[in-house]
């Protein structure tokens, strides 16, 4: 008898490099919840500053309400499916299917704080709501990304003139990162989604020398312990990868994600160099999504399906997110592609 | 090895310190300051320039790089002054309205400047008007816009229409640059220039100041 996969597994499967039934698909984040279904996952009334006006019982209801919202989102049912606060009153969205997420992005109110209410409630819910059906994803990165236009010179300058300085920060950061990621996987996340930006479109912004000292060590670090600890780990970065892939590769995440095209990042070429090492999610490309032709969001995702997919360890993803601005029926149409493509014979 | 070149290469590795000294020494030797400035200083970030551009050396090398430029500028800036010495040319730069994203924009300014360009840095999120005014008050050649997102890309767009409003689009050239945005983009929307990279966009302000 054929084994029944829970999406779970096949996450699981893809991330260490084996070929499940079929091929995952997951986002970062999703931020087109009120265009597809007509629901906000917003609850201002959740965050921090807010939430002390409510009681236990009023938190607990309203945590219970967005997890129900997200189980709707990233589930495979329909609204009528969950009912309650994921039913928008619009026919035609309530009836559509979730976006049947394997791993699901967890960002309540407070989300990086386990041990804040709305954390506990909303995840234990979504729980209920899912078992160990999928995995929940969050945040979890702790190394230098590129600073933003002001801090740049600062940076620069430190690397330069203080460069113990900067090691010896970048030693505490991955530090609290492990520390922050073992309270997560202990309150329920199973991956780590390692967000800090390391490239633009025309390479990294440090040398690959700068990047081996004052990087690739302490992802290193917060890859092995999260590892170690049970965790499932993510790299995402923008940009072209391409000079310091293997830095990122032998950091030792589970998989590489974003692998940008519009950076040049050719998955094919990726999985024949790198696919015996680490998996890859990503790779469709988000320009064609937004201001591209048909033709070309339909070749991007049947690249990545069949390029990527090609003997497992991969999850079917966007080379961003899908951001507010993207139209959604573009979003759809890679879905449509990916539910037709998914299945390994 | 000449001061000048010892002024180039030291400026390359960044030794700011170095830079302003050796500036101060060629001043007292006599050296006119106009030859310190191209033949050391805009000579060293030439060099950078070209090895950004071909991924040699990579941002901080350059930030520093331009660090060390500026320490020798100073020393320059009240006798270039005296002498009446103009910039190559004047552009105003920013990043276009609803837009927050400043590090191509920040890149692009510093390498302008290291090729003996005086740049307005409008910052970021700036409105077609505020480009369109800056360059008739300033007297700019060239206005630079740039944006990292293509929900706001749509902005070079209109402010090609506030120069034409303005009746300055024979007199100011317009450069377009940023992740999302390509020559065809250029084309489309009617600007003078597009480059890839900050090194380029450098090299065509030049270009489109002197004329060419």
């Amino acid at each position: 008898m054929a084994k029944i996969w829970t999406p779970a597994e096949r996450a699981k499967t893809a991330l260490t490099l084996g070929k499940p039934d079929e091929i995952p698909t997951f986002e970062l984040d999703f931020f087109l919840w009120e265009e597809l279904f007509g629901i906000s996952r917003e609850d201002p009334l959740l965050e921090h500053d807010q939430s002390c006006k409510l009681s236990l019982a009023e938190i607990e209801k309203r945590s219970y309400d967005l997890a129900d919202k997200y189980a709707r989102v990233y589930g495979s049912g329909t609204a009528y499916d969950i009912g309650g606060a994921a039913i928008s009153g619009d026919p035609e969205k309530d009836s559509r299917p979730g976006l049947d997420y394997y791993i699901i992005p967890v960002y309540s109110p407070g989300w990086w704080e386990p041990d804040y209410p709305v954390t506990k409630f909303f995840r234990k819910r979504l729980r209920e709501h899912f078992g160990d059906t999928r995995l929940f994803g969050c945040h979890g990165d702790g190394t230098y990304s590129i600073p933003s236009g002001t801090d740049m010179y600062g940076f620069a300058y430190r690397i330069a003139d203080e460069p113990e300085e900067v090691i010896a920060q970048a030693e505490r950061m991955a530090y609290e990162a492990v520390e922050r990621n073992k309270r997560q996987h202990q309150a329920g996340v199973d991956v780590m989604l390692l967000c800090d930006d390391y490239c633009y479109n025309s390479g990294p912004f440090l040398s690959p020398e700068m990047f081996d000292t004052f990087i690739t060590p302490f992802l290193t670090k917060i890859c092995k312990e999260s590892r170690e600890d049970g965790l499932y780990v993510i790299k995402h970065t923008d940009g072209n990868i391409m000079p310091i892939i293997d830095s990122l590769v032998s950091a030792g995440p589970h998989a590489l994600h974003s692998l940008d095209p519009m950076a040049g990042v050719d998955i094919r070429e990726v999985k024949r160099l790198y696919g015996d090492k680490v998996a890859l999610c990503g790779n469709v490309h988000c320009a064609a999504l937004q201001t591209g032709t048909d033709d070309e969001v339909r070749h991007s995702a049947e690249y990545c399906l069949t390029y990527g997919g090609e003997g497992g360890g991969y999850i079917f993803a966007t080379s961003n997110v899908p951001f507010k601005g993207m139209p959604p029926h573009r979003y759809d149409m890679i879905l449509d592609i990916w539910r037709k493509m998914r299945r390994y014979n | 090895m000449s001061i000048l070149n010892e002024i180039s290469e030291n400026l390359q590795k960044g030794k700011a310190k170095v830079v302003k000294e050796l500036v101060e020494k060629a001043v007292s030797d006599g050296i006119a300051a106009t030859d310190i400035l191209n033949e050391g200083l805009i000579a060293g970030m030439n060099v950078v320039g070209e090895k950004f551009k071909n991924n040699e050396v990579y941002v901080p090398e350059v930030l520093i790089a331009a660090r060390a430029m500026n320490m020798g500028s100073q020393v320059l800036k009240p006798l270039l002054v005296a002498q009446g010495v103009k910039a190559t040319g004047k552009v105003c730069i920013g990043t276009v309205q609803g837009d927050l994203h400043d590090i191509g924009k920040n890149l692009v300014k510093m390498m302008m400047e290291g090729k003996g360009l005086e740049v307005i840095d409008l910052g970021t999120d700036v409105s077609p008007e505020t480009y369109v005014n800056t360059a008739i008050e300033q007297g700019c050649q060239v206005i630079c816009c740039s944006a990292l997102l293509t929900t706001t890309m749509g902005v070079m767009a209109d402010v090609v229409k506030a120069a034409e409003a303005a009746g300055i689009r024979d007199k100011v050239k317009i450069m377009i640059g940023g992740a999302p945005v390509t020559d065809d983009y250029r084309a489309q929307i009617g600007a003078d220039a597009y480059t890839s990279d900050a090194a380029s966009a450098a090299d065509m302000a030049i270009k489109l100041c002197a004329g060419v």
